[in-house]
C-alpha cells in the first residue's frame, strides 16, 4: 500500500467511526453503569464482608459405612457477594491447619483410603473387607477471600481387599517348590471392586531365605510363622518391601543359592490403599528351593520335514539319544531349533557343528571361519538355524553325517542334540509307485459262489483295488465287475493298467512310516487314501485303528520322507479326499494331542487355528496357501447342496459361451472357467468331465448322485515365482467342483460350487505335485483311466509301449524278477480281480 | 442507518478473518529432488532369509549420500535392537526405530559398539537405519537399512586374585579340658557349580570372606565396564570397573549381617563394553559352619579324681551310692568334688574330658542298678558290658565346636526366642541329642528318634531337663543296644556323621574308623540261672503213666523292679516262665514243637544259703509223647525271666535221660 492510499484509507475509517460514535458512546456508558452496579459501594459506612455459607447436600450418611468411592455434593451461597471457589480436605488434623485442595466444582468423587483389614483376619478363601474412617471437610470462599464455616461429614469407607495369586511356579504349602537358581515368578492380582480397574494398582514383594524367618529351624517353618513374619510389616504398609506397578506381574531372580529355601511373598494394593494381609503358602507366598539337580535344557530341532524334541536334556552320547534322519543327497539341509530351559532358567546360547573334528564333542578348537562346520560355532542366541550340506550321496553305500547342536542356559547347564543324517541319493530307477493308504473293508469271498459279500460303504478293498489295478479283459470270476453298475462279466482295465508300476499297500507294509530309501527309487509316486482312513489315529502296530502312512509322516516329530522325496525332485499325485484330511490331522499333532483342526483350513497368524502355514505339507508342497474347505460332509441332509456331483476340467472348451453365461442344464459347461484356462490347456487338454458313475451304493437316479465330502479351494490362490520376465504362475487349476446346487453367487454356507478341487504345482521348489481333492472310483472307470493317463503323462510316465501283463499277477512277477515282493497279506485280501 | 456501517465493518472483519483461515490450494512448486542414501561399509543385510549376517560388536560403519540437485547436509542415523521376552527368554522381533531414536550427524562414518543383552548370551540382532538430508532439508524417503547380528565374540571373564575365608576357630586342647582360639584363614578354591559335588571349603560360623578379582575380555579393544556380584543378597549388586574387591561378614560388607549358615555361593560377572557378561558366573562356593564333634565323657575309673570314691563287687566298679532316705536321694552317687556324674550346666561341654575310647581312654556310661536285696548301686559300665533289666542308665557327653556362638536355648529346641545362655563361640556345643537303638535278642529291633536337644531349661516345658546327662529311665528289653549321641552347636547344626547306627557300627569296626568311638554298645538283661533238681542228667524215666515231674530252681540276677513284692520278703521278686519237652535223642524237633504249657509265677529267693539266690523248687509235670519209644531221650527245659517273653532272656538246657526200662 502506498502512503497516499494509506492516508485515504485512514480517512474512510475515520468517517465510519464518526458515524458510529454515538453507538459506541452509548455502549460504553451502559458498560460503566453495569460495572458500577456490580461493585460494592466505597462510600459511607464500611460493611464487613459476610462469610459465605456452605452445606453438604449429598454424601454418605453421617457415621455410616460406604463404598470407598464416594461422591459428595455441596451447596454454598454468599449473602453479599459470590462464592468463587471451594476448598476441601480429607481427614484434617484435630489441631492445626491442613493441606486444602481447591476446586470450583460443587461436587467431587473421592477414593477414600480403606487400608484397615478385618481383625482378626477371616479364614483363607473368604474376602477381606478393609475399612478406613474418614472426615471430609469443605469450605466455600467468596469473592473477597472469606471462607465459610467448614461443613464436614464423617463416615467409614470400605473396600474388598485385592488378592494376589502366584501362578508360576505354583506355590504349595506341602513342600518347597524345586526350581533352578534363577527363576521368574509370575502372579495374578485381582481387585474385585475396583472402580477404575479390577487390577491392583501396585504390588509389593519381599524375598527372604528361610533362616531369616526362623533361624533356629529354617526347615520347619509353619504357615503361622510365615503369616507372622510377613504380616508384621503390615503396620507400616510394607514400606521396606520392593514394589512394582500393577502392570508388572513377574519378577526375575538369578543367582540364588542352591539348597537354600526361600520365601517370596507378594501383596497387592488397590485404589483405596487396601491390601490383603494374609500370607498363604498356597497362594501369595512361594516357598521354593533352588537346586542344580537338573539335566539341562530340552532342545527341539525342526524343519519342514520333521520336528523332534528331546525327552530329557543333558549331554549323553548314548546311541538311544541320537536321532536318525534320512535325508536327500545334493540338497542343502536347514535345521531350525529352540530349547526350553528348566523353570526359571533362561537359554543363553546355541552352538552347532557337523562331523565335528575327531567326532569329539569336547573339541573346543574355534572355527577357522564361518564355513568351518567341523568345529563348534560360537555360542549365539540369535543363530537358531543352520543350513548344512549339500552332501553327496551314494547309490551303493550308506553315507552318514552327524549334526551336533548344543544349548546352554544361564546356570551353565548344557544339552546336546545329535542327529545322524543318512544321506539318500535318489536313483529314480523305477517309474511309478502307487501307495494304497486306505483301510477299506476287507474282502470276504463266498467260497461257494466265489462272489463277494458286499458291505457298505463303497469301496471295499477289493473294489478299489480292482478299480485301480485290474488288468482288464479277464472273466470277472469274483464278480467284482459283474455287478450291474459295471455291466459286464468281463473286467475292464483299471486306472493304472498298462503302466509299469509297483504298489505299496501301507496296511501291510512292515514299517511305520515309508522309508525315503524306498521312495527314492521312483520317478513318480501316486498316493491315495479316503476320508474314513484319514480319521484313524492309532499306532500302526497294536492299535485297532491304525493311522494312515500319510498322516504319520505329517505328525510332529516324524521325518516326512515324502517331503524329502519331493525335494529330491520326485513327483507326486495325491489322490482322494482323505489325503488332505490326513495331512491336516497329522500336522495338527503339533498343536494338540488329539482332535483335528477346525474347518475351514485357513492361512493366518493364529498358530492354533490357521493350519495352512509354513511347516504344513499342504502349504509347503501342495501350495494350498489360501483356504480349504469341504464340499459337503457326512450330514447329507444339511450339506447336500454343496456336495460334489461332478468335476469339470478347467479347460477352455468347458467354458460357457459367451463367457459368463449360465450353464446348460446338464452343466457340461461352466461359466467359472475363465481365460486362464488357456494356460491349463497347454499341458492338460483332454481331461474329461467327471460325472458320478453308477458305482455300488450310488443312487440309481443319476441326478441324485453326489459324494458326501470332497475338498475345494475356497479362496483365491496364486502361486508364482521369478521376477521380471521370468515371473510366472506355477500352479494350474485342473478341475472345478460342480456341487449339486449351481451356486454362482456362493450363497450356500459354506459354498463349494465352482471352486477348484484339483491343482497342479510345477514350480522349482520341489518336484511336480498334482493334488486331487476327491477320489476317482466314484467316476466312470474309462474317464478315470483317461485322467490317470493324462496326469501320469504330465508327470513323465506313460504306459509301457508293448502290452504286458499288469495287475496283481504282473506285480508278483515283476517284483519277483527284481527280487522284491511287496505283499504283506494273502492275495485274496489284496487283489481280487483282474 | 449509521448503524449499518458498524455492522458492515464487523461483517467484513469476520469475512476477512475467515478467509485467512482457509487453505488456498496452490500448485506444488517443490521441485527439489530427494537425496539418496548408501551404506558404503556396513554389515550385509540379513533380510531375505539368507542367514544372519554377523559382525563383531565393534564395527565402523560408513555411509554416503547423493543429491542430484543439491548437496547432502547430513544424515539421520538410528540403531535398533531386539529385546527379550522375560518369561521365555526368546528375543522379540526386531522393532523399527522410533523418531526419537534418530540422531543427526554430518559425519559419514562412525565406530559403533553394538551391545548384546546382558546376561542373555553373546549376540543380539540390530538394525542400522541411515537417511540423508539435502541442503533444502529434504530427506531420503527410503532410508538405507541393514539388519545384522552383532556378536560379542568373547564374553568377559573374571579371575579371582584372592578368595579367602577368615574367622576364628576354637581347637580342643589335647586330652580335652578346654579349647584354644586360633585364627582361621582358608583359600576358597571351589569354583565349579556343575557338576554338583560336596562342598570343598568350610569356614567358621561368624567368619568373613574376602574376594579380590580381575576382569578381562579377550576381544580386541574391549574393556571391562563393570561387575555384578552377590553373596547374601537376592539381587546382584552392580559396581563399576573400579570395584575389584568385596568383603562379607565384616562391617564393610555391602549388605550387613552374618554370612548364612550352610552352602554359600559368591558369584560375580564382569561386563564388557558390549554389555556381554561372564557366562556362567565366576563363583566361589563355600560352606559356613563346622559341625560339632561329640563324645562320651562318662566316669573313668582311672581318673585320679575318683580315687577312693569307687568300690568293686562281683558286678563291677561302683560309686558309693546314697540309699536314702530322703527318698529323692535314693540311688544318687555320693557327691564329691570332681564327680563326673554330678552334672552342672556351668561346666561347658568342651571342658569335659574326652573318654571316648580313643588313645587308650575308656568309654563309659553309668548304670544304676537295684540288686536283689534292693540295694542301689551306680556301676561304671564299659563298652559291651551287660546292664541289668530295669536299670537306670546315665550317659554324660562332651563335645567341641570349632566356631558357633554359644547360645543355649530352652524349651522348644526350634525356638529362637528362648535363649538361656549366650555368648561368643567358646568351643562348646550347646546341646546334645541322643538315642538308644536296640536289636532284640528274640528278634526285632527298636529305633527311636533322637531325644529333644538337651539341656532344655524352660520351666514351662514338659520336657524340661536342666542336666547335660542323658538318661534311660529303665532298661526294659533284652538284646544289644547302641547308644548314639549328636552334639548340637549354636547354629543348630548337628554332628550327623553317623546315620544308621547299627550298620555304621559294624562298618566302622571293620574299617577301623575312629567314628566307632561315637557309639556306645552294651547288652541288656542278665540271663537267669537254673538248678536242676530232678530228674538229673542220665536218669532213667519209667513212670507208671506217661508223665513225670520235673523240679528245678531258678534265679534272676536282675529281676524286674516292678514285680510285686512277695509277702515280707526282703528281696526283689523274680518272675519265671518254665516249660519243658521230651523227645527221642535222635530227634531234632522244631523250635516250638512238643513243649508243655509253661509254669508261670513270681518267686523270691530261697533264704537257705545253700540255694540263695535260687528260688524255692518249681515243679512241672511233663507228659511224654505217646510215640516216644524206649531209649535215650532228651529232656529240654526253658526258663524265661520276664513276664513279657519277647523282652525276657531265654535259656534252654538239654538233659540226657533214658525213657522207660521196658514195655
Amino acid at each position: 500500500m502506498t502512503p497516499t492510499a494509506r492516508l485515504s484509507a485512514r480517512k474512510e475509517w475515520g468517517g465510519m467511526f464518526g458515524r458510529a460514535s454515538w453507538a459506541v458512546a452509548a455502549a460504553l456508558a451502559i458498560f460503566v453503569v453495569a460495572l458500577a452496579g456490580c461493585g460494592k459501594s466505597s462510600n459511607g459506612t464500611l460493611i464487613p464482608n459476610l462469610r459465605p455459607q456452605i452445606s453438604l447436600s449429598a454424601g454418605p450418611i453421617q457415621g455410616s459405612e460406604v463404598f470407598y468411592s464416594v461422591r459428595l455434593n455441596w451447596f454454598a451461597s454468599d449473602a453479599d457477594g459470590q462464592v468463587v471457589r471451594y476448598i476441601y480436605a480429607s481427614d484434617p488434623p484435630v489441631m492445626g491447619d491442613t493441606t486444602w485442595t481447591e476446586t470450583r466444582s460443587s461436587e467431587i468423587s473421592v477414593f477414600f483410603r480403606s487400608p484397615g483389614p478385618n481383625d482378626p483376619l477371616p479364614p483363607v478363601g473368604t474376602t477381606i473387607i478393609a475399612r478406613g474412617y474418614h472426615t471430609f471437610v469443605v469450605k466455600a470462599i467468596d469473592n473477597e477471600g472469606a471462607a465459610s464455616a467448614p461443613a464436614s461429614l464423617s463416615f467409614t469407607s470400605r473396600t474388598t481387599a485385592p488378592s494376589t495369586r502366584i501362578i508360576r511356579p505354583i506355590p504349595t504349602s506341602q513342600q518347597p517348590v524345586s526350581t533352578t537358581p534363577s527363576l521368574t515368578i509370575e502372579w495374578q492380582g485381582t481387585d474385585p471392586d475396583g472402580v477404575l480397574s479390577q487390577k491392583p494398582v501396585k504390588y509389593k514383594f519381599k524375598i527372604v531365605a528361610a533362616d531369616v524367618i526362623n533361624p533356629a529351624n529354617p526347615l520347619g517353618i509353619t504357615q503361622q510363622q510365615v503369616q507372622d513374619y510377613f504380616g508384621a510389616d503390615a503396620v507400616n504398609f510394607f514400606a521396606t518391601w520392593d514394589s512394582v506397578s500393577g502392570d508388572t506381574t513377574s519378577k526375575f531372580y538369578e543367582g540364588l543359592t542352591p539348597k537354600t529355601v526361600y520365601y517370596f511373598a507378594i501383596v497387592a494394593f488397590d485404589e483405596a490403599g487396601a491390601f490383603e494381609p494374609r500370607f498363604s503358602l498356597d497362594s501369595n507366598v512361594l516357598q521354593f528351593r533352588p537346586t542344580l539337580d537338573k539335566l539341562g535344557p530340552k532342545i527341539t530341532v525342526f524343519n519342514e520335514f520333521f520336528q523332534k524334541t528331546q525327552f530329557a536334556g543333558g549331554i549323553s552320547l548314548n546311541p538311544s539319544r541320537i536321532y536318525s534322519l534320512e535325508f536327500p543327497a545334493d540338497t542343502p539341509i536347514r535345521f531350525n531349533w529352540f530349547a526350553t530351559a528348566d523353570v526359571g532358567a533362561i537359554i543363553t546360547g546355541y552352538r552347532w557343528a557337523v562331523d565335528i573334528e575327531g567326532q569329539d564333542i569336547g573339541n573346543e578348537a574355534p572355527r577357522r571361519d564361518d564355513g568351518d562346520f567341523s568345529h563348534w560355532s560360537s555360542y549365539s542366541l540369535n543363530e537358531t538355524s543352520a543350513t548344512i550340506g549339500p552332501f553327496r550321496g551314494s547309490l551303493d553305500s550308506t553315507i552318514t553325517h552327524f549334526f551336533y547342536l548344543e544349548a546352554r542356559d544361564n546356570l551353565g547347564f548344557v544339552s546336546l542334540f545329535t542327529i545322524r543324517l543318512r544321506i539318500v541319493k535318489p536313483s529314480f530307477d523305477r517309474s511309478l509307485l502307487v501307495v494304497d493308504d486306505m483301510y477299506g473293508t476287507a474282502t470276504e469271498q463266498d467260497p461257494d459262489t466265489r462272489s463277494i459279500n458286499y458291505k457298505t460303504p463303497y469301496p471295499m478293498e477289493a473294489e478299489q483295488d480292482t478299480f485301480y489295478y485290474a488288468v482288464g479283459g479277464f472273466p470277472d470270476s469274483m464278480r467284482i465287475l459283474a455287478v450291474p453298475h459295471f455291466g459286464s462279466d468281463v473286467s475292464e482295465p483299471g486306472c493304472f493298467a498298462g503302466f509299469d508300476y509297483d504298489t505299496l499297500d501301507y496296511r501291510f507294509y512292515p514299517n511305520e512310516s515309508v522309508l525315503l530309501e524306498r521312495l527314492a527309487h521312483y520317478r513318480v509316486v501316486v498316493w491315495y487314501t479316503d476320508q474314513s482312513s484319514a480319521s484313524r489315529d492309532g499306532s500302526k502296530f497294536g492299535s485297532v485303528t491304525p493311522r494312515t502312512g500319510i498322516r504319520l509322516l505329517n505328525r510332529v516329530g516324524q521325518l516326512n520322507t515324502l517331503a524329502v522325496y519331493l525335494k529330491q525332485q520326485g513327483k507326486l499325485w495325491a489322490l482322494g479326499e482323505g489325503m488332505t484330511t490326513a495331512i491336516a490331522n497329522g500336522y495338527y499333532s503339533r498343536i494338540s494331542n488329539s482332535g483335528s483342526p477346525r474347518l475351514p483350513y485357513t492361512a493366518g497368524e493364529d498358530a492354533r487355528n490357521d493350519i495352512l502355514r509354513l511347516g504344513d505339507f499342504l502349504y509347503d508342497f501342495f501350495h494350498l496357501q489360501s483356504e480349504l474347505n469341504t464340499a459337503g460332509n457326512n450330514q447329507t441332509s444339511l450339506t447336500s447342496n454343496q456336495q460334489l456331483i461332478a468335476a469339470i476340467p478347467y479347460l477352455p472348451e468347458f467354458a460357457t459361451v459367451p463367457p459368463g453365461s449360465p450353464p446348460p442344464a446338464n452343466r457340461s459347461l461352466d461359466p467359472r472357467i475363465g481365460p486362464s484356462a488357456a494356460k491349463t490347456a497347454l499341458r492338460w487338454s483332454g481331461l474329461p468331465r467327471l460325472a458320478l458313475a453308477a458305482y455300488r451304493t450310488s443312487n440309481p437316479d443319476p441326478t441324485l448322485r453326489k459324494i458326501n465330502q470332497t475338498w475345494v479351494i475356497t479362496k483365491p490362490l496364486f502361486v508364482t515365482e521369478g521376477s521380471g520376465a521370468a515371473f510366472r504362475s506355477v500352479l494350474d487349476t485342473l478341475y472345478l467342483c460342480q456341487a449339486k446346487l449351481y451356486d454362482p453367487n456362493h450363497i450356500q454356507t459354506p459354498p463349494s460350487d465352482g471352486f477348484p478341487n484339483a491343482v497342479d504345482y510345477y514350480g522349482s521348489d520341489h518336484g511336480e505335485v498334482v493334488w486331487f481333492g476327491f477320489s476317482l472310483y466314484f467316476f466312470p472307470l474309462s474317464d478315470a483311466r483317461t485322467v490317470t493317463r493324462i496326469v501320469l503323462h504330465n508327470l513323465g510316465i506313460d504306459p509301457i509301449p508293448s502290452p504286458r501283463p499288469t495287475g496283481a499277477n504282473a506285480l508278483v512277477s515283476s517284483a519277483a524278477e527284481r527280487g522284491t515282493l511287496d505283499w504283506g497279506a494273502t492275495a485274496a485280501d489284496r487283489r481280487t480281480s483282474r | 442507518m449509521r448503524w449499518s456501517a458498524g455492522v458492515f465493518i464487523a461483517v467484513s472483519l469476520i469475512l476477512v478473518a475467515g478467509a485467512g483461515c482457509r487453505k488456498i490450494p496452490t500448485e506444488n512448486t517443490d521441485r527439489n529432488r530427494a537425496p539418496e542414501t548408501y551404506l558404503s561399509a556396513a554389515p550385509i543385510d540379513s533380510i531375505g532369509g539368507g542367514g544372519l549376517s554377523r559382525i563383531p560388536n565393534r564395527y565402523r560403519a560408513q555411509w554416503s549420500g547423493a543429491d542430484t540437485d543439491g548437496e547432502i547436509a547430513g544424515f539421520f542415523v538410528a540403531v535398533t535392537e531386539t529385546t527379550v521376552d522375560i518369561v521365555t527368554g526368546r528375543p522379540f522381533r526386531l522393532p523399527p526405530p522410533r523418531p526419537s531414536d534418530y540422531r543427526f550427524t554430518t559425519a559419514r562414518e562412525s565406530l559403533f559398539t553394538f551391545d548384546v543383552l546382558e546376561g542373555r548370551g553373546t549376540d543380539r540382532e540390530h538394525a542400522l537405519y541411515v537417511f540423508a538430508v539435502d541442503n533444502q532439508g529434504k530427506v531420503d524417503p527410503t532410508p538405507a537399512v541393514t539388519h545384522f547380528v552383532a556378536r560379542d565374540q568373547h564374553l568377559p571373564r573374571v579371575r579371582f586374585l584372592v578368595a579367602e575365608g577368615i574367622g576364628t576357630v576354637y581347637l580342643l586342647n589335647a586330652g580335652g579340658g578346654g579349647v584354644t582360639p586360633q585364627a582361621f584363614l582358608r583359600t576358597l578354591r571351589d569354583s565349579l557349580e556343575l557338576p554338583q559335588h560336596a562342598p570343598i571349603d568350610t569356614i567358621p560360623s561368624g567368619g568373613s570372606v574376602h574376594f579380590e578379582w580381575q576382569g578381562f575380555d579377550e576381544d580386541f579393544g574391549s574393556r571391562i565396564t563393570g561387575y555384578l556380584y552377590k553373596l547374601i543378597e537376592t539381587e546382584f549388586i552392580r559396581a563399576d570397573s573400579s570395584v575389584t574387591s568385596v568383603d562379607y561378614g565384616t562391617p564393610f560388607s555391602p549388605t550387613p549381617g552374618r554370612i548364612p549358615i550352610g552352602l554359600n555361593t559368591f558369584r560375580i560377572r564382569a561386563i564388557d563394553e558390549a554389555g556381554g557378561s561372564t557366562q556362567p558366573d565366576a563363583v566361589r562356593i563355600f560352606f559356613v559352619n563346622f559341625s560339632p564333634d561329640s563324645w562320651f565323657s562318662g566316669p573313668d575309673p582311672n581318673d585320679p579324681a575318683l580315687a577312693g570314691k569307687l568300690s568293686t563287687d562281683e558286678n563291677g566298679t561302683y560309686f558309693e551310692t546314697l540309699q536314702g532316705p530322703p527318698a529323692d536321694a535314693w540311688g544318687r552317687p555320693v557327691d564329691f568334688p570332681g564327680n563326673p556324674m554330678t552334672d552342672t550346666l556351668n561346666l561347658l561341654p568342651a571342658e569335659r574330658p574326652v573318654t571316648d575310647g580313643l588313645q587308650g581312654r575308656v568309654k563309659t556310661i553309668m548304670e544304676q542298678r537295684t540288686l536283689l536285696d534292693r540295694t542301689v548301686r551306680d556301676y561304671i559300665r564299659n563298652e559291651d558290658d551287660t546292664v541289668s533289666y530295669g536299670a537306670l542308665l546315665v550317659a554324660r557327653f562332651g563335645g567341641s565346636d570349632k566356631d558357633s556362638p554359644y547360645s543355649v536355648r530352652g524349651g522348644d529346641p526350634d525356638s529362637a526366642s528362648r535363649l538361656y545362655r549366650s555368648g561368643p563361640a567358646n568351643g562348646s556345643p550347646v546341646a546334645f541329642q541322643a538315642r538308644v537303638v536296640t536289636q532284640f535278642a528274640n528278634g526285632g529291633a527298636e529305633e527311636p528318634p533322637f531325644s529333644t536337644a538337651f539341656p532344655n531349661v524352660d520351666v514351662l516345658d514338659p520336657l524340661n531337663n536342666r542336666s547335660v546327662l542323658f538318661t534311660v529311665d529303665q532298661v526294659d528289653n533284652t538284646g544289644r543296644s547302641y547308644m548314639q549321641v549328636r552334639a548340637v552347636d549354636g547354629d543348630r547344626t548337628s554332628d550327623i556323621r553317623i546315620g544308621d547306627v547299627v550298620r555304621d557300627a559294624a562298618q566302622f569296626e571293620r574299617d577301623g574308623n575312629p567314628l566307632r568311638s561315637k557309639i556306645f554298645t552294651f547288652y541288656t538283661n542278665f540271663k537267669p540261672g537254673l538248678q536242676l533238681i530232678s530228674p538229673t542228667s542220665g536218669a532213667v524215666l519209667d513212670p507208671a503213666g506217661d508223665r513225670f515231674t520235673l523240679t528245678v530252681r531258678c534265679s534272676d540276677p536282675d529281676p524286674d523292679p516292678s514285680n510285686p513284692r512277695q509277702g515280707a520278703s526282703l528281696y526283689n521278686t523274680m518272675y519265671f516262665a518254665v516249660r519243658a519237652r521230651i523227645y527221642a535223642a535222635a530227634d531234632t524237633p522244631g523250635p516250638e514243637q512238643g513243649w508243655q504249657d509253661p509254669v508261670l509265677g513270681y518267686y523270691v529267693p530261697d533264704p537257705d544259703p545253700l540255694f540263695f539266690p535260687y528260688s524255692l523248687p518249681i515243679n512241672l509235670e511233663v507228659v511224654a509223647p505217646g510215640d516216644l519209644a524206649t531209649g535215650p531221650a532228651t529232656l529240654e527245659i526253658e526258663v524265661v525271666d520276664n513276664i513279657a517273653r519277647s523282652k525276657g532272656r531265654i535259656i534252654r538246657v538239654q538233659v540226657p535221660v533214658f525213657w522207660r526200662v521196658g514195655p
